[in-house]
């Protein structure tokens, strides 16, 4: 299911139009995405968190050319599904 | 670490923003989460702009082990959501390290320097030897004739580590210095050379050991009795006769014959056993690294645990293995694959 198909089944659940339903999900998602870059993880009951964690940085050795090169540590967005999303699928 | 909040929270935030009523936004978060289970049933995957793409992956079974009982278990196959999120969302979040890049690092740089100030290697290995040719230094310069005892100690490879070689020269020298003191003080007859020898013998092996044992005084009185009889007799071993020469030295000088005394007779008896077994006794503490006796190439699913188990019959040395390789095992839980360990050759202490 791609972008536009999740905006017309979203909006015919609505009952909006599919210009106001993406609208509102970019709106909606860049406070998503704002609220996370504060460094707070958010918690939808019944699907999952979302939260920022900070990889530490580390050493990596390119296999071909054996040359060494360390990676900078980075915060990443991760998505940990809930318990009755993954038994759902399971 | 990020402090959890419901999406209540944010949505109140959202709201003020946008100026929805509180039921839209709340049917609308519903809605919007609903679509993307119910995509996922569907087509498996779920793309969103602004966010990224919510996957299903299949997880193939895999053998794992119960930690607590060793038992081994299948876990089966399943299906696991998974999330990506879009590159535009992943450098939003990741712009306070933005600025990071990676480098390339010379092949000098070495980041245990900084963590460790000796080299991973064993030290105790280059040191015998050294202090191995000393031994037979001593008899040549005292009493050449007597040779009876010297065939024994290169048997002897139990040296207690570091110890300069000059310093073991030089406290030889001085207990020998301190037998002849005794010798011409007790003025014994010209029986006495065979004894003497097996002192020489028996010091550079005994040195490095500190434990002192308080010894009887009296053993003089019996030294001279039983003389006649050890000189004659080939076959006693050293262990009987060093203890009786040793508190000689002790009375007159404190210092480096004691340890003669009390060490030697368990030296002798061990020696046999220690040059050619491996460890019997799991126990993770009392033994020394001595040297590295193979390599091994770690294989998938192998853990130091069972390395240890099938170099030593034991799963509990494999804290040595860790040590020994501490250049290529940062972390004992996370030991790669290909990865080559030297597997170090262990002795008790």
């Amino acid at each position: 299911m791609n972008n536009k198909d999740f905006i017309a089944t979203l909006s015919g659940k609505l009952d909006l139009t599919q210009g106001k339903t993406s609208e509102l999900t970019t709106s909606f998602l860049s406070q998503l995405i704002g609220e996370l870059e504060e460094d707070k993880s958010i918690h939808i009951p019944s699907f999952g968190t979302f939260e920022v964690k900070k990889k530490g940085e580390r050493v990596s050795v390119n296999p071909a050319t054996q040359a060494r090169m360390l990676v900078p540590p980075k915060l990443s967005l991760s998505f940990k599904p809930s318990v009755t999303l993954k038994d759902k699928f399971k | 670490m990020p402090n959890k909040q419901s999406i209540q929270e944010m949505l109140e935030r959202w709201i003020t923003q946008q100026g929805i009523s509180t039921q839209h936004a709340r049917a609308f978060t519903d809605a919007f989460f609903a679509t993307i289970v119910e995509g996922l049933e569907k087509d498996r995957y779920v793309k969103i702009k602004g966010l990224g793409t919510f996957k299903l992956t299949e997880i193939e079974s895999r053998e794992s082990i119960n930690v607590n009982t060793g038992e081994r278990f299948e876990i089966e196959g399943h299906t696991k959501v998974s999330f990506t999120p879009e590159t535009e969302v992943r450098e939003r979040i990741n712009k306070p390290f933005a600025h990071f890049e990676t480098v390339v690092l010379n092949e000098n740089v070495s980041f245990t320097d900084l963590e460790e100030t000796s080299p991973p290697d064993s030290p105790p290995s280059p040191i015998e030897p050294t202090t191995k040719p000393v031994k037979p230094e001593p008899p040549k310069k005292v009493s050449p004739p007597a040779k009876k005892q010297t065939p024994k100690h290169p048997v002897k490879p139990k040296v207690k580590p570091p110890f300069p070689w000059w310093r073991t020269i030089l406290i030889g020298l001085l207990t020998l210095a301190i037998i002849y003191m005794i010798y011409d003080l007790t003025t014994y007859d010209d029986n006495e050379p065979p004894i003497q020898t097996t002192i020489e013998v028996a010091v550079p092996d005994t040195i490095p050991t500190i434990t002192v044992e308080p010894v009887p005084t009296d053993s003089i009185e019996i030294l001279s009795d039983t003389d006649g009889v050890w000189t004659s007799d080939t076959t006693l071993t050293e262990e009987m006769i060093v203890p009786e020469f040793g508190p000689e030295g002790r009375q007159n000088d404190g210092q480096p014959t004691p340890t003669r005394t009390t060490t030697t007779p368990k030296r002798t008896t061990t020696t046999a056993p220690v040059s050619t077994t491996t460890p019997v006794h799991p126990d993770s503490t009392s033994y020394e690294i001595i040297g590295t006796k193979a390599t091994h190439v770690l294989q998938p699913g192998e853990t130091l645990i069972r390395v240890s188990l099938q170099y030593y019959g034991t799963k509990d040395l494999w804290p040595y293995l860790l040590i020994h390789n501490r250049t290529k095992l940062r972390n004992p839980n996370v030991v790669p694959v290909g990865a080559e360990l030297q597997i170090p050759e262990l002795r008790k202490k």
